[in-house]
């Protein structure tokens, strides 16, 4: 039986009464299930591009520096008529007027750094710049272009900046607004042949961003090989080796970026990244525990991380107790995004410790997304718990709210979820497909994709596959080597799926259900039955709450008989009467799950489905 | 801006007969007086009656320094200082009382920044004589155990001296006397606070440390931002930094031993975004002096503060912590290459039109 996401494992876990994404049926396995979730988390590229931000100064929260803040203030206004007294020494020079745009920029004077920074470039066009000689004249372009950027006349500023060489500081800022407009391929053009370290730098970055994953470590070694390390080189290499598929490399590139920087969160959540889709989840554990060490109690983002890694490793009680430590750690303001996620977080794996009922996280997440707005994180997690068609109407009222602040690259994972709702099961399943191949890496993508493929299009051969290909840059995810072999098991290809199946203890009950599976697809339907029933045992013996233990069972029950059926075995003997008269519970037909079951159905002409008498499973 | 900020034009402070209003600061305003009963013109340098104590205190820190440098011939001389209380009628109907503050310093022709407005006009040979001028008041400063920590063109003052121009360092009031105990906490000497235009990026980052060595190392790096200003005109912080600023604030949250840590492991990262700058820097100077003023620039810019210092070979002599001997050496090597690269070509030039 296929799993859907990392919280599943633990043989504790409550399975919702339908929820397609905590229901551990492959119907229910088309998205990446109620896993905790933050607005950063798993492995991430350290975005090389260049903003166009100039330094503010710092930043000073303590009312004890009032002070200091009132001094830095006067000081940043005398710069100002410094550079204005400049520019009225010297009215006609762009080199001047380029300083004062700075200087107005960084005092946040952003209006009057615009019209400094136009005037700058008219000033220039006055007199044309000869390319090879005057660099101030280039330089001043540069920065008042920078400047226009920043205040969000990009397209003045792109026009400016392609009127200077393709060589030179600009270059890379070029690339980067285009790059900003998510235009990679004008990103690369505009990099030119570059050779620059941030130059390579970032040609490796955008072409990771395009999955060139050979391309993108040619250039990324070369900047290293011409710049040193750095953590985010290494952290990008760590990436691009991941997508190549060097898991060991990418472990060992990602180690040394947090050796050179200990106390970085990204460095560490990569590494803890790879390390637990190589299968090491202990090792995992341990760099979080050294992240939290440097970085000191109570980083919401960092207990998270642990929390997650706590409930791959089967201990959702201390996974609890880091989420509490983090929240009573901080005095977050009531409606700040790292509240909401852990009061959000922690309600998940309350319930599914059996401390809370279903119902109650969903208000919970409600309130929460009410005070913060529309967050993808919430609306995600909040897709995965209620898995209802009567839930797209809100879904997509967040969506339409995040569509002005993300892109849809950014939303697609909401988008998947959105389309299962309201019921177009198809376009869900192509965009989860497409989604994981612009993200590769992303192991909760990978697992609802392939079995979302399988189960609505038929296609286990295909979905087989995809998994198959995912398993190549996520070799030691045990879940998604479970969705792996399910679909090549529903392909009738019961030999690969039994050598690929995963080894050692299978103390989980999805697990088992996969193992009973795959024995059917060997044609040793006894063993599989068995399978199954230890699966249910296991279930009823593990979960917190009495029903959900009964509807986990219920939902197993139901894609035993369509395996059976899938299979061709539903006339033969050993199978046993309660098996033959299976239904699909009556309210089923509002949950996405019921809509996959009918799918599946319908194409193998099972018609008790569709029809749904009630009766209750054993 | 108005042309009397204090509306004193034509009053009189101490022995100083006010005649024109030159320019204002963070601090407060720079007048230009006559000394009265003579025909001496000199600036005041007048703190802003809104002045917070912090202000206050670096207004009278620069006196102390300026006095210290006394007989420094590349640092501005400070001849007088004083407080007085002044009556000030605004628009001939109300009355004002002040208590100015006031230092009275020799008043300059500009500011070097003034040249920057039209580098070409400027040729390298001066250019050079300038950045020599700033060299040399840094080296004076060191030499008494004072570091500037906020040098740009805008606080480099032009002279006449004799038929060119000279540099004179002004604006001391962040400066520090090493020998003195440090005026204000470690936490504010890690970030500067400086123009951060031409900021060094371990000030930018928080990661620089109250130490003799590091404040002398950041005075190299403003040497290195005027010479770059006098090529390129903008700051080298500006033109290489910014562009990061968001991953340069991201350290300000961080606990100060792992502002620095992480800072010396993205050291190799630091110095690849001033790769471009000084590719832009090599392209502005002139084709005798490239090699070796980008390498003079690559040495005094570099993130790493301790690289900045002079390079010792083997067996020779170490160079004395304040000593800026080696670097006024390498600028007149860069003068005399230039020199005789130009005299060589107007020997080939002349040659060129007696054959023709």
């Amino acid at each position: 039986m296929p799993l859907m996401a990392n919280m599943p494992q633990d043989p504790k876990l409550a399975a919702p009464r339908d929820s397609q994404t905590a229901n551990p049926a492959p119907a229910s396995v088309t998205s990446t299930g109620p896993t905790m979730r933050t607005s950063q988390e798993g492995i991430a590229l350290i975005e090389l591009r260049v903003e166009a931000a100039p330094f503010r100064g710092r930043k000073l929260a303590d009312p004890r520096e009032t002070e200091v803040r009132q001094y830095l203030e006067d000081a940043q206004a005398g710069l100002v008529a410094q550079a204005r007294a400049l520019t009225s020494k010297a009215p006609k020079s762009a080199v001047a007027w380029a300083r004062y745009a700075q200087t107005l920029i960084a005092s946040n004077e952003v209006d009057e750094a615009v019209s400094a920074a136009k005037r700058t470039l008219s000033l220039l066009s006055a007199h044309l710049v000869s390319k090879d000689h005057d660099v101030p004249s280039m330089t001043a372009k540069f920065l008042a272009a920078r400047v226009l950027a920043l205040s969000g006349n990009v397209a003045v500023a792109e026009t400016a900046l392609d009127e200077l060489p393709r060589t030179g500081p600009w270059v890379v800022l070029f690339a980067a607004l285009a790059e900003g407009r998510g235009d990679h391929d004008q990103a690369l053009a505009r990099l030119g042949e570059a050779t620059s370290v941030d130059a390579l730098a970032f040609r490796g970055y955008l072409l990771l961003q395009l999955n060139k994953s050979q391309s993108a470590l040619t250039q990324l070694r070369a900047a290293r090989k011409t710049g040193g390390d750095s953590p985010s080189l290494m952290i990008n290499l760590a990436y691009g080796y991941a997508i190549a598929g060097s898991s060991s490399k990418a472990v060992r590139a990602a180690q040394q970026a947090v050796a050179m920087a200990p106390a970085d969160r990204s460095a560490s959540f990569n590494l803890v990244s790879y390390l637990r889709a190589a299968g090491r989840a202990g090792d995992a554990l341990v760099e979080l525990l050294r992240l939290r060490a440097a970085r000191g109690d109570g980083d919401p983002q960092a207990a998270a991380a642990l929390a997650d890694v706590y409930v791959e490793l089967g201990n959702r009680r201390q996974a609890l107790r880091e989420l509490r430590r983090a929240q009573h750690h901080n005095s977050f303001p009531d409606g700040s995004v790292e509240q909401a996620e852990l009061i959000a977080n922690i309600a998940l794996l309350e319930w599914q410790s059996g401390e809370r009922r279903r119902a109650s996280v969903v208000t919970i997440i409600q309130q929460e997304l009410q005070k913060v707005g529309a967050h993808l994180a919430l609306a995600l997690m909040l897709a995965d718990v209620v898995g209802q068609t009567s839930l797209a109407g809100e879904i997509e009222e967040i969506y339409s709210k995040l569509q002005e602040k993300l892109s849809e690259r950014e939303l697609l994972p909401l988008r998947i979820r959105l389309l299962m709702l309201k019921g177009d099961l198809e376009g869900s399943a192509r965009i989860a497909v497409a989604h994981l191949m612009e993200n590769p890496l992303d192991s909760n993508s990978a697992r609802g994709a392939i079995v979302l493929h399988g189960q609505v299009f038929g296609d286990y051969d295909g979905a087989s596959e995809i998994g198959m290909k995912a398993l190549r840059r996520l070799p030691g995810d045990r879940l998604l080597i479970n969705n792996v072999a399910f679909c090549l098991a529903m392909a009738g290809r019961g030999r690969e799926a039994d050598r690929m199946f995963v080894s050692g203890t299978l103390d989980n009950p999805y697990l088992l259900a996969t193992r009973g599976l795959i024995d059917f697809s060997l044609g040793e339907i006894v063993s599989g039955l068995a399978s199954y029933d230890e699966a249910a045992q296991f279930a009823r013996s593990h979960t917190g709450r009495h029903e959900d233990a009964e509807d986990f069972v219920q939902l197993m029950r139901v894609q035993e008989v369509l395996a059976l059926h899938q299979l061709g075995y539903d006339s033969r003997p050993e199978i046993p009467r309660y098996l033959r008269s299976v239904t699909a519970p009556r309210d089923w037909q509002t949950y996405v799950s019921y809509r996959i079951f009918r799918r599946i159905s319908e194409r193998l002409n099972v018609p008790w489905v569709t029809q749904g008498n009630g009766r209750s499973l054993r | 801006m108005t042309l009397d900020p204090l509306n004193i034009v034509g009053n009189a402070l101490g022995d100083y007969e006010i005649v024109a209003f030159l320019s204002a600061g963070a601090f407060g305003f720079v007048y230009e007086a006559l000394v009265t009963g003579a025909d001496t013109s000199v600036a005041l340098k007048i703190l802003s009656p809104n002045a917070a104590w912090q202000q206050l205190r670096e207004f009278d820190n620069e006196a102390d320094l300026l006095l210290k440098m006394t007989g420094a011939r590349a640092v501005v001389d400070i001849f007088d200082m004083g407080d007085q209380v002044i009556n000030v009628v605004a628009g001939g109907i109300a009355q004002f009382t002040f208590r100015l503050r006031y230092h009275v310093l020799e008043l300059a022709e500009g500011s070097l920044d003034e040249l920057l407005t039209d580098l070409q006009s400027l040729d390298w040979p001066s250019r050079l004589g300038l950045l020599r001028d700033v060299i040399l008041g840094v080296h004076q400063m060191h030499q008494r155990n004072i570091v500037h920590r906020d040098l740009k063109a805008a606080n480099c003052l032009l002279f006449l001296h004799g038929n060119g121009l000279a540099v004179k360092l002004s604006d001391l009031g962040r400066s520090r006397d090493l020998n003195d105990r440090p005026g204000v906490g470690p936490e504010e000497y890690a970030f500067g606070r400086g123009d951060p235009s031409f900021a060094p990026p371990e000030m930018l980052f928080g990661a620089a440390l109250e130490s003799a060595t590091c404040h002398r190392c950041a005075d190299l790096y403003g040497i290195g931002s005027v010479f770059f200003e006098l090529a390129v005109g903008q700051g080298i912080t500006a033109v290489a930094l910014f562009p990061h600023s968001a991953k340069v604030t991201a350290y300000h949250s961080l606990p100060a031993d792992q502002r620095r840590a992480q800072y010396q492991a993205n050291l190799g990262e630091i110095r690849s975004w001033y790769e471009s700058a000084f590719d832009l820097f090599d392209s502005a100077l002139p084709k005798a002096i490239r090699q070796q003023g980008g390498r003079l620039l690559r040495q005094l810019c570099d993130p790493d503060p301790q690289k900045r210092l002079a390079k010792v070979a083997l067996g020779k002599r170490a160079v004395r912590p304040g000593e800026l001997c080696w670097l006024l050496h390498r600028a007149d090597i860069l003068r005399i290459s230039l020199n005789n690269d130009i005299r060589q070509k107007q020997r080939l030039r002349s040659r060129k039109e007696k054959v023709i």
